[in-house]
This record gives structure tokens, C-alpha cells and sequence, in this order.
């Protein structure tokens, strides 16, 4: 097996695999798989923490030939655990010389029914991708990422058949070695609902939630004063 | 006037030492209170992602560790300062690991901010934010990242003033000095 056939897909959302991450993280390596490349899987959270897991972390990343981190956008930026996991393999790979072009990818969500919440997490990703000495194949952004949730994609194929789209078209840019294209950002990213229909379903959601909990007629208060 | 400094740099980091002590200085001279967390020594887990900060005990978050006593004294300030070596164009790890976990301090419900939607304010007080972030050496890309995220954290969290300082190793002191002072000056006219 060539190893740029190897595909690493890192799930960096701490809620692992029942995350809107992992979903579309899946959806794009199954498609890989089909396309003839070989891939695995880790979630970043379950390996920083102890030093065996970062050790299993960074010995996969250089088994790759190509990474794709996928994880949800947290205060406009990385979630912290995968901020973490980009230190070690940057620490790692300062000390090797001949270093191999390896490919790297993202896949980034926001609550945020617009896309444009994304884009300081995907320069940060860019920096690191030049510093580290991967080659940046391409981000794909998504807004409205609480609509899709965890689960498979194709069960809910008529809301996300844009989703779908974009990763089928990301998937084939990346297989033959190519960048993610801009017509496969597009589909990704394409609004599933009005924005004022996705906020009005928001904000019943949370209610709805807080209800469960209890804490329906307490949502709103202000515990430090 | 009350501040509180999240210093986010790792304890080897002899520049943060020392950019660390020029801002006390200064905050001294304009008669700052201020509260200063060394977040690397604490006690502080990563957020889970529950949401139990918005639905479950809305306005705190459901781990109980140092970060409720980040989040409250952070909600009883005026002026937030972040300390942070500039990691790829963000935040440290270090850094990152309490902010993510102090979003109670804003409403789960959406709301529109010049025509981009955001979340709603959880308290009136408001807090200004500095960040101070510490680079090697001059990077463009990088530096206009670190702003851009800076101003994007203000948006978010509701803070009517933001500022990013970037001071570079072996960057003559009196120059940071003048800019920190400068945006405290700034943030204590909209006081």
C-alpha cells in the first residue's frame, strides 16, 4: 500500500462519536474508502489527554499520507483539546528533518447559521498546515451544524443533499491527489433553511432543551451577580 | 475599575515573565484592581460540548473546577487581558481551555449583531478585552489572524472595546508599555 493512500480522519470534537463532525468526517472517508483509499479514524479528545494516547496521536500522523480534521468551531477558533493535539504534532515535527508532504484537510462547523463564523479557525488551520510542512488540500465550512447532529448523513439525505454533494465532490478532488475545489465548498456550505427559520427553530430548541432539564424558567439567570 | 489577566503562556516562557510584570506596572500607575490567573497551575478540564452551561444550570457550566472562579471574576470585571504565546495565528491550548468553557457568560438564544447572528447577552456589565499575544518574530499572516480572532471573541462576547497587542521577542519594552497604556487609557474613557 502506497502510504498516500492512507487516509487519517481526526475527530476533534470532544463529543466524539455522536458529533456533527464525526458524521460528516465518515461521510467523507467512506468516500475515499469507495475510491479506492484506505482509511482510519481517531477522536483527538480520547488520545491528549495521557501520554500514550499522544504518542498513538502523533505515530498515526506520520503513518498518513493525508489528514483530515474535522471538528466543530468553538469561541470563533479550534476547540482547545484540538489546539492541544496541533502543539504536539508541531513539537513533534520540528525535530525531523526529511519530512514528507503529507496532505491535510479540514471539515469545520459553527452553531452559526453563516459559514463566514469559520473563517479565523480555517487561517489558524492554514498557518498550522505551512508550519508543520503538510500541504493544505482545502477546508470545507459548514454553518447551520446543529441542524445536522450526530448520525449518518444519508439517513436525512433531503436536508443535507448539498452536504452530501460537496463531500462527493471533495472526496474526488482529494483521492486523485487534487484540492478540495470551489465548487465542492459551495455545496458544502449552501444554507439548508432561511436563516430566519433556522434561529425561530434555535432558540424554541433551546428552550425545549432547558425544559427537559428543568431549567426552562431559569435560562436566563445571572448565577455570578 | 476592576481587571482580571488570563495568562495562558507556559511557565518556561521568560518574554511572557516579563511582558507580564510591564503590564502590571501600568495597571498599577491607572489604579487597576486586578486579578491575575496563572491558568496553566489550575485545575481547569476541557469543555465537553454539553451545552449544560445554557439548558441544564443555565450560566454555569456543569464541571465543577477552577473555572467557575475564571468565569465569576471575569463577569465582575470591567477589562478582561488575555496572555497568550500566538500559536498558529490563535491562542494557546492553555488559554483556549478556559475560554471555551465560559460561554454561560452569554445567552444560548440567537441574536443579530450588524446583520450577523450571534448570541444574546447574559448580563448587562460588559467587559472590555485586551489580548496580549507573544510571537517570535515578525508574521504577518499570523499577527493579522491573532487581531482578527480578538475582534471576532469581542463581537461574540459582548465586549465594547478590543484591542490585540503583539510584542515580539527581544521587542524594546518601553513600546509595549506605551501601547497597553494607551488601550487602558482607552478602555477607562468608555468606563
Amino acid at each position: 500500500m502506497n502510504k498516500n493512500d492512507n487516509v487519517l480522519l481526526l475527530v476533534g470534537s470532544p463529543k466524539g462519536s455522536s458529533s456533527t463532525s464525526n458524521s460528516l468526517g465518515d461521510y467523507l472517508i467512506s468516500c475515499l474508502e469507495q475510491l479506492g483509499l484506505t482509511a482510519t479514524k481517531e477522536y483527538i479528545y480520547k488520545l491528549i489527554k495521557k501520554e500514550e494516547g499522544q504518542k498513538k496521536l502523533l505515530a498515526k500522523v506520520e503513518e498518513a499520507g493525508m489528514i483530515i480534521l474535522a471538528f466543530p468551531l468553538y469561541v470563533d477558533c479550534l476547540p482547545a483539546g484540538v489546539i492541544k493535539a496541533l502543539e504536539f504534532i508541531a513539537d513533534h515535527r520540528k525535530s525531523k528533518r526529511d519530512r514528507e508532504k503529507q496532505g491535510f484537510a479540514i471539515i469545520i462547523n459553527c452553531g452559526f447559521p453563516e459559514t463566514q463564523h469559520n473563517n479565523t479557525a480555517i487561517a489558524i488551520c492554514k498557518v498550522f498546515s505551512r508550519e508543520v510542512g503538510f500541504e493544505w488540500m482545502g477546508a470545507l465550512s459548514l454553518g447551520m451544524g446543529g441542524a445536522v447532529g450526530g448520525g449518518s448523513l444519508e439517513e436525512r439525505r433531503g436536508m443535507v443533499r448539498n452536504v452530501i454533494k460537496g463531500l462527493d465532490l471533495a472526496a474526488q478532488a482529494l483521492a486523485e491527489g487534487k484540492d478540495i475545489t470551489d465548487e465542492a465548498t459551495e455545496f458544502f456550505g449552501k444554507k439548508f433553511i432561511p436563516i430566519s427559520l433556522y434561529t425561530k427553530m434555535g432558540n424554541m430548541g433551546w428552550n425545549k432543551q432547558a425544559k427537559k432539564y428543568g431549567a426552562r424558567k431559569k435560562i436566563k439567570d445571572q448565577p455570578y451577580l | 475599575m476592576k481587571a482580571i489577566i488570563l495568562d495562558g503562556t507556559k511557565s518556561d516562557n521568560n518574554e511572557s515573565t516579563k511582558i507580564f510584570d510591564l503590564m502590571l506596572e501600568e495597571l498599577k500607575k491607572l489604579n487597576w484592581e486586578v486579578i491575575s490567573i496563572v491558568l496553566e497551575d489550575k485545575n481547569i478540564g476541557y469543555c465537553t460540548g454539553c451545552f449544560g452551561c445554557w439548558v441544564q444550570t443555565p450560566g454555569e457550566c456543569v464541571i465543577k473546577d477552577y473555572e467557575e472562579e475564571v468565569v465569576r471574576n471575569m463577569v465582575h470585571s470591567d477589562l478582561i487581558i488575555y496572555l497568550t504565546p500566538i500559536m498558529f495565528g490563535g491562542y494557546s491550548s492553555i488559554l483556549k481551555k478556559a475560554l471555551d468553557r465560559q460561554i454561560g457568560r452569554v445567552l444560548p438564544y440567537f441574536t443579530k449583531v450588524d446583520g450577523e447572528v450571534h448570541h444574546s447577552k447574559r448580563y448587562e456589565k460588559e467587559q472590555s478585552l485586551i489580548s496580549i499575544g507573544l510571537l517570535g518574530k515578525h508574521d504577518t499572516e499570523k499577527e493579522e489572524i491573532f487581531k482578527m480572532l480578538v475582534a471576532r471573541n469581542a463581537i461574540n462576547m459582548w465586549a465594547p472595546f478590543q484591542r490585540a497587542i503583539i510584542s515580539l521577542k527581544g521587542e524594546n519594552e518601553s513600546g509595549f508599555s506605551n501601547n497597553f497604556n494607551k488601550a487602558l487609557m482607552e478602555v477607562e474613557a468608555i468606563l
